[in-house]
C-alpha cells in the first residue's frame, strides 16, 4: 500500500506491504541500522524509534501505523556528524558498554529530555524502565542522561543569554 | 606487597572508550549492520524432543523449495567428535559434540540447517524437512542420570567422557590433608546444601555469523564471539579447511557474558560458504538463543564446615552436583572452579575436601557464564560461613577476616585444583579485601543494623542485612596465551594489533591505556586493532577474566620493547646513551635537548636518518605463571515482605580489589552490570521447562532481567591495590562482580527473617511457603 | 510477527470498517498494532484498521461523573490526561501506569486491551473495578457490562462487531476512591495477580463497591459478593477483614506455574485487606 512518511527530516512517498514491521523496513530499505533488534516482543526496548516525537517499539509498529507521521531515529538526531549532547554523555559517563542497546536508550532519554528537560533520577529510572542493558547495570546510563539535561539545559540559558 | 601510590599519566584514568563514539552514533559495527544483506541467510531445525534418535530424515521437498539452496543433516556433513568450548588446545571438554548426529540430546539440538535466499525461504525451507524420530526416555535430572541405564552418549567415537555408562560427563576429587578428620575434631560443625537454576546470559545481541570464500578461495568468518582463535581452529578441525585458508574476524560484540565462547554457528556458516561459495549469514532468534545456545550449569553444592569455638576455620568438605545438560562443554572447568575459585579464600582452614560429578541429562546445554562456578560454590559456601559465624557467636564480617586469605599466603588448592587438571602453586602478592569489608561496611551501616531493623521491623516487614566475600582469578596460569603487536606510524602514532577480543567491555581502551602509559604517549596515539586472525597475533580469547591482566601484561612487555628500540636508535641518531634518554608526553628526551616523538617517528622510515631507516615494531607474548585474584565483598540491605515473600532490595554496596583499574570508570561498568546480573539470579531469572524438558518461557516476555525499576542503583567502590605481577600494577575485574548477589541476599534474608533460603532465585512464593513453614 | 497480510483496509466508517470484516475470520481489526504483533500469528490475512473512525475522544461529565473514552485511545494518553488526574481520585489514570512499559503504553490502545482476551490483563480489572461497561457497534451501538466480557455469548457478540469504548457511571454523589494493585515477578512483567476495588462514599457510608481480581490465572471477574456485603455499611476499618475471607472464597483462583493455589489465596486476602483499609483510610482521614 502507499505510505507517505518522514524519516528522520525526508520525505517518502512508498509502496510498502502492509504486514512490513518498521523496524525492518528502516533496517533493511534504509540501511537505518542503529535500529537493533534486541527480542522482537516489545520488552528490550533496543528498537526504540521516535514517531510524532514519541517513543514506540518499532518491532511492534507496522509500516500502515506510520501513514503520515515523522519518524526519528538515532541517524537523524543531529545534523551532519557533530554528537548530540546525549551521545556525549553516553560516551564520557560510560553509558556505552558494549552499545548494542545504546541507541535505544538515546531514543528514549531524547523524548524525556524534550518534555522534561530537568528529571531527576528516579523520573529517568522509571522513564527507561522499558529498556533492558545487560552489561552498565544502569547507573551508568541514568548518569548520562541527568549529565545531557544538564548539558542541554546549560547551552539553552546560553542561547538565551 | 603493596607498593607506594603511584603516579599514571594515562592508566588510572577513566577516558572513554576508543570506540564510544562510533557505537554511541549508532555506526555500522555490529555485524547484523556490516553485513546487512547478504547473497544468503541460512537457519537451524532444532529437535521437538528431549531424546531421540533420527530414524529417516528427507530433504526431497525441502530443497523444491523456491530459494532454498543448500541443506545440511547428519547424512551430508563430516562427523567430527568436539567440543563447542572455544578452550586452549587440548580441550578439557569432551569430544561429544558433532556438526549434525542422528541422534537428537535436548529439546532444541540441532537437526538440520538450510540455507537459502531470504528468512521466509529459510523458515519454508526447514518446515519441508521431515524427519522421523524414535523418542528415547529422556533423563531430565542428574542424579537420577548418574543411576539410570539409558546413556545418553552411548556413541563410540566420543573421547573425554568420564564415565559414559553412568552419565558422567566429568569428575573431580581433591583433597588437602585430612578433611574427614579435621571435621570430626571440630567443635563447630555446620553445612549447607543450596541449589541453583538453568540461567541465561542474554546478550542484547545474539549469535550471529557470517563466512564467504574469497577471492583467493580463503574461508572469511565474521562472528560475534569471545574466541576468534579458538574459532579458527575448531572450524578447521570440524570442516577440514586447514588453519592457513580461514580467517575470522570479530566485529563489535553486543555483549557475550561466556556465552559466545562457543562456536554455534561458525562451522555451519562455513559449511554453506564453501557448498554454495555465497556469502551466509546466520543469526539466532532470541527464542533460539534461550533454547538451543547455552546456559549457566545449575549445580547442587553441599558445604560442610569445621571451626573451632572461636571460629577459625579447621576443614571444610565441598561436594558438587553439576546439570552440563546434553553435552559436556565446559564441564570439568566448571565444576573444578566451584572448588578452585572458592576454597583458596579460606585457606585458615588446613584440611580441605573438594570432590563432585558434571552429569550428562536432556536438558539444554549450559557453557561458560561469567563467574564459571564460582557463583555456585559461593552460593553454599557463603552461606554455610553466616551459619558458622551465629554458631560461634561471632560477627559474620569478624568471622570473615580471621578465616580469609591474607598478602604473602598461600593455599595448597591453588596447586592442587586447576582448571580441570592440577593447577600451579601461588601466593597471593596483593589482597585488599579487609579494606574492601570495612569500607563496604561503613557504606552500608552495617554497624548500626541493629537499631535500624528495630526501627523498622513491623508486623509485617523484616529488615535484614546480609554480605558475602568472594575472589575470583585473573586468566588461567600456564595455559593461556596472549599476544600483541606494536608497530611505529610516521606521525609517532601506533598502531597496536591484539589477538584480545573486546566484548563491548572496553578492553580495547584498556589495552591501548596500557600502552600509551608504557611508551609514555597520548592515548589518542594509539590505534588498536584487535581480533582478526589473519592481522592479529593469537590470543586464547576474552574469558577467565583475562584480558587486562593476561593480555594487558603482553601489551605491556611489546610497548616496553618497542620503547626501547626508540629509545636506541634515537640514541644513536643523537649520539647519546639510551639509558639518558626518556619518552614522556609523546616527546623524546635527550641529554642534548628534546625531540617530539612525531618529528622522530618520520625519519625512522625516510632517508634523512642517519642510520638505517626502519619499521620499528615488536611482537610479545605473554604466558601468565600466575593468576591473582581480584578480591570484593558484597553488602546488601533489603526488606522481605513477611505476607508475600518479596525482597525489596534497598541498598546494594561492593567494594573490589582488582589492583590498579586502568580505567576505573569501566572497572566499576564491569562491577556494576555483574552485580545487576547477579541480582537478577537471585531473585527472577530462571529458565523454565515442561516435564518432557521443553522450555517454557524462551523470551524476555518472561524470563525476566532486572530493568531501572526492579533494583536500586548499586554502589560500587574500588580499593586500589598493587599488583606486582600485574601491568602498572592490575588485576582483571571481569567476573568477580557476579559471585556476590545470591550468597549475600540469602544471608539478609536469613538475618531478616531467620530462614534461610537454599535455592534460587529466591522467588516471593519460596519465601513466603519458608516463612509459612517456620511459623 | 505477522507474516501473510496482503489488504490493509482503513475505513471510514463504522458501518463500512464491520462491513470488510470477512466470515472466516482472516481479518482483523486494529488500532496500536501492539497485541497483534505480539501474537506471532499467520492467520490475518487482512487488517482493518480502526484509527481513522475518531475513536480516541473523550468524554467527561463532571457533574454526574459519566465518563465516555473511546477505544483507539492510547493507554498513555489515559494515564497523561488533565482530566482523568481526579476522576475517582486518580484512580484511572494512577494504575494504568502499571500497564507494560512506556513505549508499550504509547501503542497499546484501551480497546485493543479490552478485545484481546488476556487473562493478565491490567486494564480489564482495573476498569471492572470501576464498574465500567463496554460499548460496542454490530450494526447498531450497544452497551454492556464489561463484566460480560469473558461470557462466550458476548466473546461472540464482539466476533462480529467493533468494541468502539469504554463508558464508567460513577455514582452522581459521594466520592469515589480505590487502590489497584498488581502482582508480578518484575516491575515489567505481566500480572501473576492483580486486584482493584473502588468504594464511592456518602455521609460516612458506602454506596457502592465494585472489586475485581484478574490472572487468577484465569480471566478476570468481579467479586460480587463482596460488592452486595460492601454496600451499605458504614466506613469502618473491621469491614476489611469479613470481606478479605469473602474475597478468598470466591476469587475462584486456581494454581498455574507462576504461582500455586495457596500462596494466591495469601495474595487475594492481602490485597483485599490492603485495598479495603487504604480506601476506607482514605475517606475516614478526610
Amino acid at each position: 500500500m502507499e505510505l507517505e512518511f518522514t524519516v528522520n527530516g525526508r520525505e517518502y512517498v512508498q509502496d510498502v506491504p502492509p504486514d512490513t514491521r518498521l523496524i525492518d523496513f528502516l533496517r533493511e530499505d534504509l540501511n537505518l541500522t542503529s535500529v537493533k533488534e534486541g527480542c522482537g516482543v516489545g520488552e528490550c526496548g533496543s528498537c526504540t524509534v521516535l514517531v510524532d516525537g514519541k517513543s514506540i517499539l518499532s518491532c511492534l509498529t507496522y509500516m500502515p501505523e506510520i501513514d503520515g507521521k515523522e519518524v526519528l531515529t538515532l541517524e537523524g538526531i543531529t545534523d551532519g556528524d557533530e554528537l548530540h549532547p546525549l551521545q556525549q554523555a553516553f560516551i564520557d559517563t560510560g553509558g556505552v558498554q558494549c552499545g548494542f542497546c545504546t541507541p535505544g536508550f538515546i531514543m528514549v532519554a531524547l523524548e524525556l529530555l524534550n518534555e522534561n528537560p530537568d528529571p531527576t533520577r528516579d523520573e529517568i529510572r522509571k522513564w527507561i524502565e522499558g529498556n533492558i542493558c545487560r552489561c552498565t547495570g544502569y547507573r551508568k546510563i541514568v548518569d548520562a542522561i541527568e549529565l545531557a539535561a544538564r548539558w542541554m539545559r546549560e547551552g539553552q540559558e546560553a542561547v538565551e543569554a | 606487597m603493596s607498593g607506594e601510590e603511584k603516579e599514571y599519566d594515562v592508566v588510572s584514568h577513566s577516558f572513554p572508550k576508543v570506540d564510544g563514539e562510533a557505537l554511541a552514533k549508532g555506526r555500522k559495527v555490529f555485524l547484523d549492520d556490516i553485513e546487512n544483506s547478504t547473497d544468503l541467510v541460512a537457519s537451524i531445525l532444532t529437535s521437538p524432543f528431549a531424546h531421540a534418535q533420527i530414524v529417516d530424515l528427507d530433504t526431497t521437498k525441502a530443497e523444491k523449495v523456491p530459494g532454498v539452496e543448500s541443506i545440511l543433516h547428519y547424512g551430508n556433513v563430516p562427523r567430527v567428535p568436539h567440543t563447542t568450548a572455544g578452550q586452549g588446545y587440548p580441550e578439557p571438554s569432551p569430544y561429544d559434540a558433532y556438526i549434525f548426529d542422528d541422534r537428537v540430546r535436548f529439546v532444541g539440538d540441532r537437526v538440520a540447517a538450510v540455507a537459502g535466499t531470504s528468512w521466509e525461504a529459510v523458515q519454508e525451507g526447514l518446515q519441508a524437512i521431515e524427519v522421523e524420530y524414535k523418542e528415547l526416555d529422556p533423563i531430565l535430572d542428574p542424579d537420577r542420570s548418574r543411576q539410570s541405564e539409558i546413556r545418553i552418549h552411548p556413541e563410540e567415537d566420543s573421547t573425554g567422557i568420564y564415565d559414559p555408562e553412568k552419565n558422567i560427563a566429568a569428575h573431580v576429587d581433591i583433597e588437602v590433608g585430612d578433611a574427614g578428620a579435621a571435621l570430626a575434631d571440630a567443635d563447630v560443625v555446620v553445612t549447607a546444601k543450596c541449589k541453583t537454576q538453568f540461567a541465561q546470559h542474554a546478550p542484547i545481541e545474539p549469535h550471529i555469523a557470517t563466512a564467504h570464500v574469497d577471492e583467493y578461495d580463503r574461508l572469511i568468518i565474521r562472528t560475534s564471539t569471545q574466541v576468534p582463535f579458538h574459532v579458527r581452529r575448531i572450524v578447521s578441525q570440524v570442516v577440514g579447511v586447514p588453519i592457513k585458508k580461514i580467517r575470522v574476524i570479530k566485529p563489535r560484540v553486543g555483549g557475550a557474558f561466556g556465552v559466545k565462547q562457543e562456536i554455534l554457528l561458525e562451522d555451519l556458516v562455513s559449511l554453506f560458504a564453501l557448498r554454495t561459495g555465497k556469502k551466509v549469514k546466520m543469526r539466532l532468534s532470541r527464542e533460539e538463543e534461550f533454547v538451543s545456545s547455552r546456559t549457566r550449569h545449575p549445580m547442587e553444592v553441599e558445604v560442610e564446615l569445621g571451626a573451632s569455638k572461636d571460629g577459625r576455620l579447621k576443614g571444610i568438605r565441598m561436594e558438587a552436583l553439576s546439570n552440563t545438560g546434553a553435552y559436556g562443554t565446559h564441564s570439568l572447568t566448571v565444576l573444578s572452579n566451584v572448588g578452585s575459585k572458592t576454597l583458596p579464600l579460606y585457606n585458615e582452614a588446613p584440611d580441605v575436601h573438594f570432590y563432585g560429578d558434571a552429569v550428562y541429562t536432556n536438558m539444554p546445554v549450559p557453557g561458560a557464564y561469567r563467574g564459571y562456578g564460582a557463583p555456585q560454590g559461593y552460593y553454599s559456601l557463603e552461606v554455610a560461613m553466616d551459619k558458622l559465624a551465629e554458631e560461634v557467636g561471632m560477627d559474620p564480617i569478624e568471622i570473615r577476616k580471621i578465616n580469609h586469605i591474607q598478602e604473602e599466603e598461600t593455599s595448597p588448592i591453588f596447586e592442587k585444583l586447576g582448571e580441570g587438571k592440577e593447577g600451579t602453586v601461588q601466593y597471593i602478592h596483593s589482597c585488599k579485601l579487609d579494606e574492601c569489608i570495612d569500607v563496604g561496611a561503613e557504606r552500608i551501616r552495617w554497624g548500626e543494623r541493629g537499631s535500624i531493623k528495630e526501627a523498622h521491623d513491623t508486623e509485617d516487614k523484616a529488615r535484614g542485612f546480609g554480605m558475602s566475600i568472594n575472589m575470583q582469578g585473573s586468566g588461567i596460569p600456564l595455559v593461556d596465551l596472549a599476544a600483541a603487536r606494536l608497530k611505529l606510524n610516521e606521525d609517532g602514532s601506533f598502531n597496536l594489533f591484539v589477538g584480545a577480543t573486546d566484548l563491548g567491555t572496553g578492553s580495547d581502551t584498556v589495552l591501548a591505556q596500557i600502552a600509551a602509559e608504557t611508551l609514555g604517549v597520548d592515548l589518542d596515539n594509539i590505534v588498536v586493532y584487535s581480533s582478526d586472525t589473519d592481522f592479529t597475533p593469537f590470543d586464547s580469547g576474552a574469558y577467565a577474566s583475562s584480558t587486562t591482566y593476561v593480555s594487558g601484561n603482553a601489551v605491556k612487555k611489546v610497548a616496553e620493547d618497542v620503547k626501547s628500540q626508540i629509545i636506541d636508535l634515537a640514541a644513536t641518531q643523537y649520539g647519546a646513551d639510551s639509558k639518558d634518554l626518556e619518552i614522556e608526553e609523546g616527546r623524546i628526551h635527550t641529554p642534548g635537548g628534546t625531540i617530539d616523538l612525531s618529528d622522530f617517528a618520520i625519519l625512522t622510515t625516510s632517508g634523512e636518518l642517519e642510520l638505517d631507516q626502519q619499521q620499528i615494531e615488536a611482537t610479545a607474548s605473554e604466558v601468565p605463571a600466575e593468576s591473582p585474584p581480584p578480591f570484593a565483598a558484597h553488602f546488601v540491605d533489603l526488606e522481605v515482605d513477611k505476607r508475600t515473600g518479596e525482597i525489596e532490595i534497598l541498598k546494594y554496596v561492593a567494594a573490589v580489589d582488582c589492583g590498579t583499574a586502568i580505567n576505573p570508570n569501566l572497572a566499576e561498568g564491569q562491577m556494576e552490570g555483574a552485580i545487576v546480573n547477579g541480582i537478577g539470579y537471585a531473585l527472577t531469572e530462571e529458565m523454565e521447562f515442561s516435564n518432557s524438558g521443553e522450555m517454557i518461557n524462551p523470551s524476555f516476555f518472561d524470563y525476566k532481567i532486572p530493568n531501572t525499576e526492579d533494583i536500586p542503583e548499586v554502589e560500587v567502590i574500588l580499593v586500589e591495590s598493587e599488583e606486582p605481577t600485574g601491568p602498572h600494577g592490575a588485576k582483571s575485574v571481569g567476573e568477580i562482580g557476579i559471585d556476590g548477589a545470591i550468597p549475600a541476599i540469602s544471608n539478609a534474608v536469613r538475618d531478616a527473617t531467620g530462614i534461610t533460603i537454599t535455592e534460587s532465585p529466591f522467588t516471593p512464593e519460596k519465601v513466603w511457603k519458608k516463612l509459612q513453614e517456620a511459623k | 510477527m505477522l507474516k501473510n497480510v496482503t489488504e490493509y483496509h482503513i475505513p471510514g466508517s463504522l458501518d463500512e470498517a464491520l462491513s470488510l470484516q470477512d466470515r472466516e475470520s482472516r481479518s482483523y481489526f486494529i488500532a496500536g498494532g501492539t497485541g497483534l504483533a505480539l501474537s506471532n500469528s499467520n492467520r490475518p490475512v487482512e487488517l482493518i484498521d480502526l484509527g481513522k473512525l475518531h475513536l480516541d475522544e473523550l468524554h467527561l461529565e463532571d457533574e454526574s461523573g459519566k465518563l465516555e473514552i473511546g477505544a483507539t485511545t492510547k493507554i498513555q494518553q489515559l494515564v497523561e490526561l488533565d482530566e482523568l488526574q481526579d476522576f475517582a481520585g486518580g484512580y484511572l489514570a494512577n494504575n494504568l501506569e502499571k500497564v507494560g512499559s512506556y513505549p508499550i503504553r504509547n501503542a497499546g490502545t484501551l480497546g485493543g486491551s479490552i478485545v484481546r482476551p488476556f487473562p493478565w490483563s491490567d486494564v480489564v480489572p482495573i476498569l471492572l473495578s470501576l464498574g465500567a461497561k463496554i460499548r460496542y457497534f454490530d450494526g447498531t451501538h450497544g452497551v454492556r457490562d464489561l463484566n460480560n466480557l469473558y461470557s462466550d455469548d458476548f466473546r461472540e457478540t464482539l466476533r462480529n462487531s467493533i468494541v468502539t469504548g469504554i463508558e464508567v457511571d460513577l455514582p452522581e454523589v459521594g466520592e469515589t476512591r480505590g487502590r489497584f494493585y498488581k502482582f508480578s515477578r518484575s516491575e515489567f512483567d505481566i500480572a501473576s495477580l492483580n486486584l482493584g476495588c473502588t468504594l464511592t462514599a456518602l455521609n460516612g457510608k458506602i454506596t457502592r463497591a465494585r472489586m475485581a481480581v484478574g490472572a487468577r490465572p484465569s480471566f478476570a471477574r468481579r467479586l460480587t459478593e463482596v460488592e452486595d456485603f460492601l454496600q451499605g455499611q458504614s466506613l469502618e476499618n473491621d469491614l476489611a477483614e469479613e470481606a478479605t475471607e469473602m474475597a478468598a472464597d470466591t476469587a475462584g483462583v486456581t494454581g498455574d506455574r507462576k504461582m500455586s493455589k495457596d500462596y494466591r489465596l495469601a495474595q487475594v486476602r492481602k490485597m483485599t485487606e490492603e485495598a479495603l483499609t487504604g480506601v476506607i483510610g482514605d475517606f475516614l482521614e478526610q
